[in-house]
């Protein structure tokens, strides 16, 4: 081997990407056509009455049913996907599925178990590559208007995501602990239970409380499509022209969430 | 292998309970030990000695079925470990605790539940979920009995990964008395501990042992520990036995050709 050649292989690859990188830059800046932005067609006038928020206190009320129910949307909405989405990301986990003994020649496996876990793995991609968005357009034709297409389409989504974060989780913690429990003669839910899972609960909290957010965020939007809550009043607001009383419930979803994330980030300060 | 099946009481009568004929193993990158003769007695306190690389932990795996041999017979309690599936391969594993220089305990759990994963090998599903959750007094008892043997009686419930790398050690030690294992397998079970640290974990090893007259096969690279503790010492260079020695017959000279570069 020649490490001079080495390098000038490797770096005429880097001058390649590079112009790739570059040459997508521009092709996306082109197709979005950015230099149109303030070419005229904008109107400002829009911007005024979104200056004067509505302060009326039965707006207010009315608003802030709208966020409980959201809330409520969100917070079932990623139960169900933790619900569904723990048992699928154990499933589709290597690390749980394969015997730490078979860790390096997994073709020796038991080929049942690596089955099981392709198909939790095919679930898991099929449900979390369709955006909750989309779940709730085709939930809300077939259950109706309301709240609980919402949630389904949430629990969906999510509980895809939390499927593939939880498997990678348990597949990247140290592996030794589980293999000395394999050593004892411990069995594939033992080494589960008392090994791995406490191994990764830390993460997983972290993680499932972002999606939480996440999901309160997306149920506004779900409102949009009919999912019910504050995002279907935003809806209404806008669709009337009330720029006043969209500038209102924007400002209370946006100091929910930030409290939101300020009460997660204290607990968790407290309690690890 | 019908033994493993009936009931709970494993039988280690047999003299031998390691035996190793003609055995070579290794990895993906080829073979690390050849021609391996070596047999255990129940009882015995062996040492194995070496320089890092020479074998030893490859040996200690061989021993405790993590590794099949490419070649050779291995018997332990005279029976191959790799004809063993399912609940015969766990009963048996359940005879062998593992000592690893890395401990391998679950950090975030208390001191309490990781001496009593010991004995994972023998409870059903349901035992083992009930005793996550709520351990039974009786067996929270007995790991405090342990727990106190290996000076960590006040330790029950800290959590793991706020010891020392020596109490760390210790809990290691706990979960396999706890386990009660027939042999007891330990690799550099000292090499992270200062010097006297790792005195007292050799002699608390070597006295539990010989108290419940357990095996025991311990790899170290310190001498002068193998020499004062153990009965036997076998001498490991570049995948072979380099002597098989009483620990008294072993002099300054073999030491030093085991460990010349």
């Amino acid at each position: 081997m020649n490490p001079a050649w080495q390098i000038g292989e490797r770096s005429t690859f880097r001058w390649i990407l590079g112009a790739a990188l570059l040459l997508v830059c521009g092709w996306s800046l082109y197709r979005c056509e950015l230099w149109q932005v303030g070419s005229g067609t904008a109107d400002l006038s829009l911007l005024s009455g979104f200056l004067s928020p509505v302060t009326e206190w039965t707006f207010v009320a009315d608003t802030l049913i709208g966020l409980a129910d959201t809330l409520a949307i969100a917070v079932m909405g990623t139960l169900m996907a933790v619900l569904f989405g723990i048992p699928m990301g154990i499933l589709s986990s290597r690390a749980v599925m394969v015997a730490p003994r078979f860790a390096h020649h997994w073709r020796r496996a038991s080929q049942g178990w690596i089955g099981l876990s392709w198909l939790a793995r095919g679930i898991a991609i099929l449900w979390r590559s369709v955006p909750e968005v989309v779940w709730a357009v085709i939930l809300v034709r077939i259950i109706g208007l309301g709240p609980t297409a919402a949630v389904i389409a949430i629990g969906i989504a999510y509980a895809g995501m939390i499927a593939k974060v939880f498997a990678e989780q348990l597949e990247s913690c140290d592996p030794s602990p589980a293999a000395a429990l394999e050593a004892v003669g411990a069995g594939r839910l033992a080494r589960l239970v008392w090994c791995q899972v406490p191994q990764v609960i830390p993460g997983m909290v972290d993680y499932i409380m972002y999606r939480c957010e996440c999901a309160i965020r997306a149920s506004a939007i779900l409102g949009y499509v009919g999912g019910g809550g504050l995002g279907f009043q935003i809806e209404y607001s806008y669709g009337y022209g009330y720029y006043g009383e969209v500038t209102t419930q924007v400002v209370i979803l946006i100091a929910f969430i930030a409290s939101f994330e300020l009460l997660v980030d204290y607990a968790r300060r407290k309690f690890t | 292998m019908e033994k493993y099946r009936s009931g709970s009481s494993v039988c280690w009568n047999a003299r031998r309970v390691i035996r190793l004929t003609n055995v070579s193993a290794g990895y993906a990158e080829g073979n690390i030990l050849s021609h391996i003769e070596l047999h255990v007695a129940r009882g015995e306190r062996v040492c194995l000695l070496g320089r890092s690389g020479a074998g030893k932990t490859t040996l200690l795996r061989l021993m405790s079925a993590a590794l099949a041999p490419r070649t050779g017979i291995l018997l332990l309690d005279n029976h191959d470990p790799h004809v063993l599936v399912g609940a015969a391969l766990r009963r048996m594993r359940s005879t062998i605790a593992i000592i690893h220089q890395s401990h391998d305990l679950v950090d975030r759990a208390s001191v309490a539940h990781n001496v009593l994963a010991g004995r994972l090998g023998r409870w059903s599903a349901w035992e083992t979920l009930r005793t996550w959750i709520w351990p039974a007094a009786d067996r929270l008892s007995e790991v405090h009995g342990v727990l106190q043997r290996v000076g960590l009686g006040d330790y029950l419930w800290h959590r793991c990964d706020r010891l020392s790398g020596g109490q760390q050690q210790r809990v290691a030690i706990a979960r396999a008395l706890y386990q009660q294992a027939q042999v007891i397998l330990a690799d550099e079970p000292v090499a992270s501990l200062d010097p006297a640290n790792a005195a007292e974990v050799i002699d608390l090893l070597i006295r539990t042992t010989h108290e419940d007259g357990r095996t025991l096969v311990a790899s170290l690279h310190q001498p002068e520990l193998a020499r004062r503790w153990f009965t036997r010492l076998i001498g490991v260079r570049d995948g072979a036995i380099s002597f098989d020695l009483p620990a008294a017959e072993v002099d300054d000279t073999r030491i030093a050709a085991l460990f010349a570069p």
